[in-house]
């Protein structure tokens, strides 16, 4: 059966830099995040450390050594999965200046995509033009986790203004199992069937326990068929960390 | 999305509605505890309408009610109107000496230290209890839930001929014995009614048969004397003929007599019904003058006295007879209708029991001048047959006047036995008309189906009534409130730019940024907040800040300390300085000596450089406000602090001033238009709308350069996202 094939899975958002920010708290909890991952199908991983307008050289300098550390260490435990650094960017004023000047704020540092965070009450003023912003600069925001934004979940076209304009959206895994409650989870499936929805991540925090990409991967097969989960899952990702142009692997 | 929003009103004002809720639910649910408990009894009867009673009355000429067998709307309504009710209620209270607790009693009971107040007012405050009127009996009015006393009700029981007589009274052995005791009596009432219908043809009977037996015997007598006298044998059949007839007419009259002594107390009966509703008093006078009534009421006459004469004539069954009684029936039918449209047309409301009863009254108007009439008439055609009878031979004569005596004596002996035993019949078949079928039962002490107020029937009353005036009070205020509580509404003013949020923090939450750790959720609303900033002043950077609100409290320190540390966290040089002078409150945020401030400064001889506190935070330094001075808006407002401003912008980056409430005093205003900007903290829920706009236009006219407005403690829905990062 297809559907059985074992599915080489990209997770775009985690947070597994040991001490870096809310997520892995140390090397020992960032290692059984990648060995799990691993185990769950997942061949390529972005570590996307939270990075606020205020502290971003000193966040990314750290995450950088961070990865370089998990990298080495993943090596040495034989753990089959290919690490890439990326940041998931509070959204600020400015924000496109900020990557003019440091590419490392966007996806593998490849200056295309970036992983932006809205504030988690509501939508800023300052929203539209940042992004706007970002748009004529030639990088692509990722909105993170958009069905958690309360302007999303009364009316999921509120992101239609921002998808029309080439924003992608990136649902997380667990909000299809619920994790953040019903309405939550409403929100997000909405998004995948009106096809407003273009990848899907895990925003892991945490070792087990949390939702991986292969349960929420088995959801989306559900709502939308194998062949756009794989599109969220798989394509989409690739196309983000820059797989399908390099063609290096 | 109408719900959601009416949920979420629902829950920003959760303790109103609880509050609300609680004060009905409890009200009700003690004052039902309180009340002393009543008990109700019923008694149930069946009206019945006895066919044989009924054909016995119509065998001699009497019509008990209205003659049909079965009972119509007309009967019913009759027996619960009112003015039969009343009688028997009076009849009852005096029978079972019906007493209630008097209110003032009840009340001197209840609270304490009211007995010896009415004493002293000249109260009598010993009698505890008072007799019940009828009308108390019947009424049921709203204290009597409140102050329970024993009253009735009687009811038709659905569409049926049953009758409910309910007591209610606080003693459940009172009020079986009220029911049952309203039931007897009604019985009783009914019953006399009914007599009365008999009462005159039973008086003239008891009046008559005493003598018309005497007058038989003599007669009878007077004929045996005279044969064993005259030995006279027997008379010819034409002699025999005439004394026939002239006994058949004088019966006639004898009948008549009868029948006008009924009509006659069927008319004082049903006059004393009348009279009894005296809004129907003018209509029965207007039945008498009435000119077609009248004609009808003649013509009728006219007919019964032809009817009389030809009946001289012919037997019953004749042609003629039986034309003129058919006239007599169609005229009584007119009778009948001309009566309906005048009451029809004149009377605004006749009620079906009226209608009744004036239609009756005017057949037997119709039928006592009848009779009277044929009396008239009677005694000239007796005495021409008695001409007759004296054309014959003395002994025939005399013989004949004796057997004529006879006849007639015996007629009426026989007819006045007749009636007084149809009359007796017809009196005890009506005790029938109406019987207990179900007498009323003492109910049991605290059975919960015959106990009033019932405890879980009022509570789940109480649940439905506090949830709806719960649920309606917190529509209604919130429909009446002008306050501003949802970054919708601060978006709704033209001319406002919405910085952001701060959503209403818990007790225990700390305060400040640079005390919380680094997902605390505060630091993404200053966050956002310096964004929003930043991102209004583009290009120009902001050196000043002035930062206030529309009245007191509402967080302008709490806000402005925040917004400084962030900041200084940023790696800038910022300073607070507070302007505050009537009520400082930035020194609750920072551990500061309280007396060295601005005032120091600008009155006393404290150098600049002295009163730039260092805050703890690196990067962030703080003026407080010092001693306060008695007058403190005259400091604010001199050269000395414009200089201040701009001498401290000179040294930091960003200098942020808390200001006094607009709505306070014109600090914020003058300090507004010394620095680069302003920002207006609302609270959620405080400040009205009508206030933000005067204000708003206020900045306007001072060319003040309003930055926005943030506001503070947000409640609702999208507060709970706060918790996915706890």
């Amino acid at each position: 059966m297809a559907s059985s094939e074992p599915v080489n899975f990209i997770d775009i958002h985690t947070h597994i830099l040991p001490g870096i920010d809310d997520g892995a708290k140390d090397m020992d909890e960032s290692l059984r995040i990648l060995r799990d991952a691993s185990k769950a199908g997942v061949k390529r991983i972005v570590a996307t450390p939270h990075v606020f307008m205020e502290n971003i050289s000193a966040v990314l300098d750290a995450a950088e050594k961070s990865f370089a550390t998990l990298k080495i260490e993943t090596a040495r435990q034989g753990i089959d999965i290919e690490i890439f650094l990326g940041a998931e960017v509070s959204l600020g004023a400015g924000l496109a200046e900020e990557v003019k000047k440091d590419s490392r704020l966007t996806i593998g540092g490849g200056g295309k995509y970036i992983l932006v965070e809205m504030p988690f009450f509501e939508i800023p003023i300052y929203a539209g033009k940042t992004i706007f912003d970002l748009l004529v600069s030639g990088v692509t925001p990722i909105w993170a986790h958009p069905e958690r934004c309360p302007e999303v979940i009364d009316n999921f076209n509120s992101v239609c203004a921002y998808t029309d304009n080439g924003v992608k959206l990136q649902i997380n895994s667990g909000s299809l199992a619920g994790k953040y409650g019903r309405s939550v989870k409403r929100a997000a499936v909405n998004l995948i069937e009106n096809g407003l929805a273009h990848i899907m991540a895990s925003d892991t925090h945490r070792a087990g326990g949390d939702e991986t990409l292969l349960k929420g991967f088995i959801r989306l097969e559900e709502i939308c068929g194998r062949g756009k989960a794989l599109g969220m899952c798989v394509s989409a990702p690739s196309e983000i960390i820059g797989l399908n142009k390099d063609n290096n692997n | 999305m109408e719900l959601k929003h009416i949920l979420d009103i629902l829950w920003r004002r959760k303790w109103l509605v609880i509050n609300n809720f609680a004060a009905i639910f409890l009200t009700i649910v003690i004052g039902t505890l309180l009340i002393p408990p009543w008990y109700d009894s019923t008694a149930r009867m069946l009206l019945r309408k006895s066919s044989a009673s009924s054909s016995v009355l119509a065998s001699i000429g009497l019509s008990g009610g209205s003659g049909s067998v079965t009972l119509d709307e007309t009967d019913r309504a009759d027996y619960l109107a009112l003015s039969t009710l009343r009688p028997v209620a009076e009849k009852v209270v005096s029978e079972l000496n019906v007493k209630r607790v008097r209110t003032r009693t009840r009340l001197m009971n209840a609270v304490p230290g009211l007995k010896p107040v009415l004493r002293f007012v000249g109260v009598d405050v010993n009698a505890t209890e008072e007799v019940m009127t009828a009308e108390d009996l019947l009424d049921s009015s709203l204290t009597s839930f409140i102050f329970p006393r024993p009253y009735v009700s009687v009811e038709q029981y659905e569409e049926t001929n049953i009758i409910d007589i309910e007591a209610i009274s606080p003693d459940p052995e009172q009020a079986m014995r009220i029911a049952n005791a309203m039931a007897k009596n009604f019985i009783d009432e009914e019953l006399k009614r009914v007599r009365e219908d008999y009462a005159g043809a039973k008086e003239f009977i008891d009046n008559n048969i005493v003598k018309a037996k005497h007058e038989y015997l003599d007669a009878l007598n007077a004929t045996k004397d005279f044969k064993e006298r005259e030995k006279f044998a027997n008379l010819d059949s034409e002699t025999i003929n005439i004394i026939q007839k002239i006994s058949d007419l004088k019966k006639s009259i004898e009948d008549n007599k009868l029948a006008i002594y009924k009509t006659k107390a069927s008319i004082n009966n049903i006059e004393s019904q009348l009279k009894s509703i005296p809004k129907y008093q003018k209509s029965s006078e207007q039945l008498k003058d009435n000119e077609m009534i009248l004609s009808l009421k003649m013509t009728l006459r006219d007919l019964y006295l032809s009817l009389a004469e030809t009946r001289t004539k012919y037997t019953k069954d004749h042609p003629s007879v039986m034309d003129i009684e058919n006239k007599i029936a169609q005229t009584k039918e007119l009778l009948q209708k001309e009566m309906g449209k005048v009451f029809g047309s004149e009377t605004v409301s006749i009620d079906a029991v009226y209608q009744n009863l004036t239609e009756k009254l005017a057949v037997y108007y119709a039928d006592l001048s009848g009779y009277e009439s044929q009396n008239k008439a009677l005694p000239s055609i007796i005495t021409r047959y008695e001409a007759d009878m004296m054309k014959l031979p003395k002994q025939v004569s005399d013989y004949s006047n004796l057997q004529l005596a006879v006849t007639v004596t015996q007629d009426i002996y026989n007819s006045l036995l007749k009636y007084q035993y149809q009359i007796g019949m017809a009196e005890s078949t009506a005790l029938s008309n109406i019987y207990v079928v179900e007498p009323a039962i003492t109910p049991k002490i605290g059975s919960s189906k015959h106990k009033t107020p019932n405890l879980l029937l009022n509570a789940l009353f109480a649940i439905m009534l506090g949830a709806t005036f719960g649920i309606s009070v917190a529509l209604f205020v919130e429909y009446i409130d002008d306050t501003i509580k949802t970054p919708e509404d601060v978006r709704a003013f033209k001319g406002l730019t919405f910085l952001g949020s701060i959503f209403n923090l818990k007790k225990k939450d700390p305060r400040l940024i640079s005390m919380s750790d680094p997902r605390f959720p505060l630091r993404e609303f200053i966050r956002t907040i310096r964004n929003s900033i930043k991102f209004t002043s583009l290009d120009k950077t902001l050196k000043s800040i002035t930062i206030t609100s529309s009245i007191d409290q509402e967080g302008k320190s709490f806000f402005a300390a925040n917004l400084a540390i962030s900041a200084a966290n940023e790696g800038k040089k910022v300073l607070i300085i507070d302007c505050d002078l009537r009520r400082p409150g930035i020194n609750n945020y920072f551990n500061l000596p309280k007396n060295l401030g601005l005032t120091s400064y600008m009155v006393g001889d404290q150098e600049l450089k002295d009163i730039q506190l260092k805050s703890g935070i690196e990067g962030l330094s703080i003026i407080l406000t010092g001693p306060i001075p008695p007058d403190p808006g005259k400091l604010v407002e001199s050269n000395k602090m414009h200089n201040l401003i701009k001498d401290m912008e000179m040294i930091y980056d960003l200098v942020i001033i808390d200001t006094p409430p607009v709505l306070a005093a014109s600090d914020a205003i003058v300090l507004g238009g010394w620095t680069d900007g302003s920002i207006i903290l609302i609270q959620s829920g405080r400040a009205s709308r009508s206030h933000f706009s005067d204000i708003i236009e206020t900045f306007k006219r001072a060319n003040i350069n309003l930055i926005g407005a943030v506001l503070n403690r947000v409640h609702g829905r999208t507060a709970s996202y706060y918790y996915y990062y706890k």
